[in-house]
């Protein structure tokens, strides 16, 4: 069924529909999630956290055909949150490493990932968070600038800049550990 | 990998980075807690009409709602007590400290003006940047207010309108910790403040 239909539905209260709705969005929000997040382990709770304030506002939202980019600003938004606060805890704890500084008994075990991925997902993670978000939705989620625009609130060149200097960043520190890029 | 992309080192960065986002899968069973989430957040909304959209809400758009808010928003100072003390290195900003007692906190009043918004949250680094846990209230202007305790010190803080739109009111200082090209502003709060006037946009 049509996005847009079933946010009609959903609007007007089915429960149905708004399963169908999480059921085809969860999984790019949790991808992106796990990657945008310095905690990847809070992913379950951040994209669940983004559900949920969706649904609260889910009668503001009138369809132009963007539900998707409506709900990633809502995402979006949440992880940048939860950054903060992982960042507030890292200034207040020093000596937890960054991703460990709160142990998550009760997070699923990470799937193993192949020396090639584990590099670039280091690499990821070391970049500027607005650079990070940018290449993310660009080559993650394979939005349009206009929409990613829309997302963010940054500017569609400032978005360019962002892609254009975290590939530069990332192919330099891929680069001095595969040296494949130069 | 296409033949273009393992030519073209930006093409093949992106190949991978498509690779590996596309890689780690959902954990099982997580739709259904986002629903049962949603059932719980929808039961105890109800009993806190604060927090309840209700449907019989106008529908705004989000954009039209955002351009909006950017216009006319302003953060604006509430005198509530013997003294009106301004904190910030922008005393300009309009926003305003009423000291209540010379500890090492100070009530602060925040002043919204977001006249379509339905609902506006402050966050800051004083409040953990939780959106639930101060929300703010049309006072008699229409305005969004808020009082809310604030230890002396440095503060970041922004607004957050109808739950996705972080504002940052231009007419307080912006701060330092501007990672997302969304800013946010400054309070300093503490002793040394000057007495400022509280200007209204």
């Amino acid at each position: 069924m049509e996005t847009a239909s079933l946010v009609g539905r959903a609007q007007n209260g089915d429960d149905d529909a708004f399963r169908e709705l999480v059921l085809a969005h969860y999984d790019s929000c949790w991808r992106y999630a796990r990657r945008a997040l310095a905690e990847p382990s809070d992913a379950e709770d951040v994209v669940q956290e983004a559900f949920v304030r969706a649904h609260r506002a889910l009668d503001r939202y009138v369809d132009r055909g963007h539900f998707r980019a409506w709900l990633f600003q809502i995402l979006v938004n949440e992880c940048r949150m939860s950054n903060r606060t992982s960042a507030r805890r890292r200034r207040r704890f020093p000596e937890l490493p960054e991703g460990h500084d709160v142990p998550d008994v009760a997070a699923p075990s990470p799937e193993p990932e192949s020396e090639r991925h584990a590099g670039l997902a280091r690499a990821l993670a070391t970049l500027d968070p607005g650079q990070r978000e940018a290449i993310l939705l660009k080559y993650g989620e394979g939005l349009e600038y206009r929409d990613i625009t829309r997302i963010t609130g940054a500017t569609e060149s400032a978005l360019k800049m962002r892609v254009k200097r975290g590939l530069e960043t990332l192919r330099r520190t891929l680069g001095e550990s595969r040296n494949i890029y130069e | 990998m296409s033949e273009y992309e393992q030519h073209n080192p930006d093409e093949r960065l992106a190949a991978e980075l498509r690779e590996l986002y596309a890689a780690p899968r959902a954990p099982v069973g997580a739709v259904d807690r986002v629903l049962d989430a949603v059932r719980g957040d929808r039961g105890a909304s109800s009993r806190d009409s604060r927090h309840w959209l209700s449907a019989g809400l106008r529908r705004v758009s989000v954009v039209v709602l955002a351009a909006a808010a950017g216009l006319v928003l302003f953060a604006g100072g509430i005198v509530t007590d013997r003294l009106m003390r301004h904190d910030s290195p922008g005393a300009s900003s309009g926003m305003v400290a009423a000291v209540s007692e010379p500890d090492s906190a100070r009530d602060i009043t925040f002043v919204f003006a977001a006249p379509n918004a339905h609902d506006v949250a402050l966050v800051g680094d004083f409040n953990g940047w939780n959106r639930h846990g101060a929300k703010l209230v049309r006072n008699v202007a229409g305005d969004w207010q808020i009082h809310v305790r604030v230890p002396t010190g440095l503060h970041m803080y922004a607004f957050v309108v109808d739950g996705s739109i972080w504002v940052a009111t231009p007419l307080a200082p912006r701060g330092a910790d501007d990672d997302y090209g969304v800013a946010s502003s400054t309070i300093l709060v503490g002793a040394g403040a000057r007495p400022a006037a509280a200007p209204r946009s």
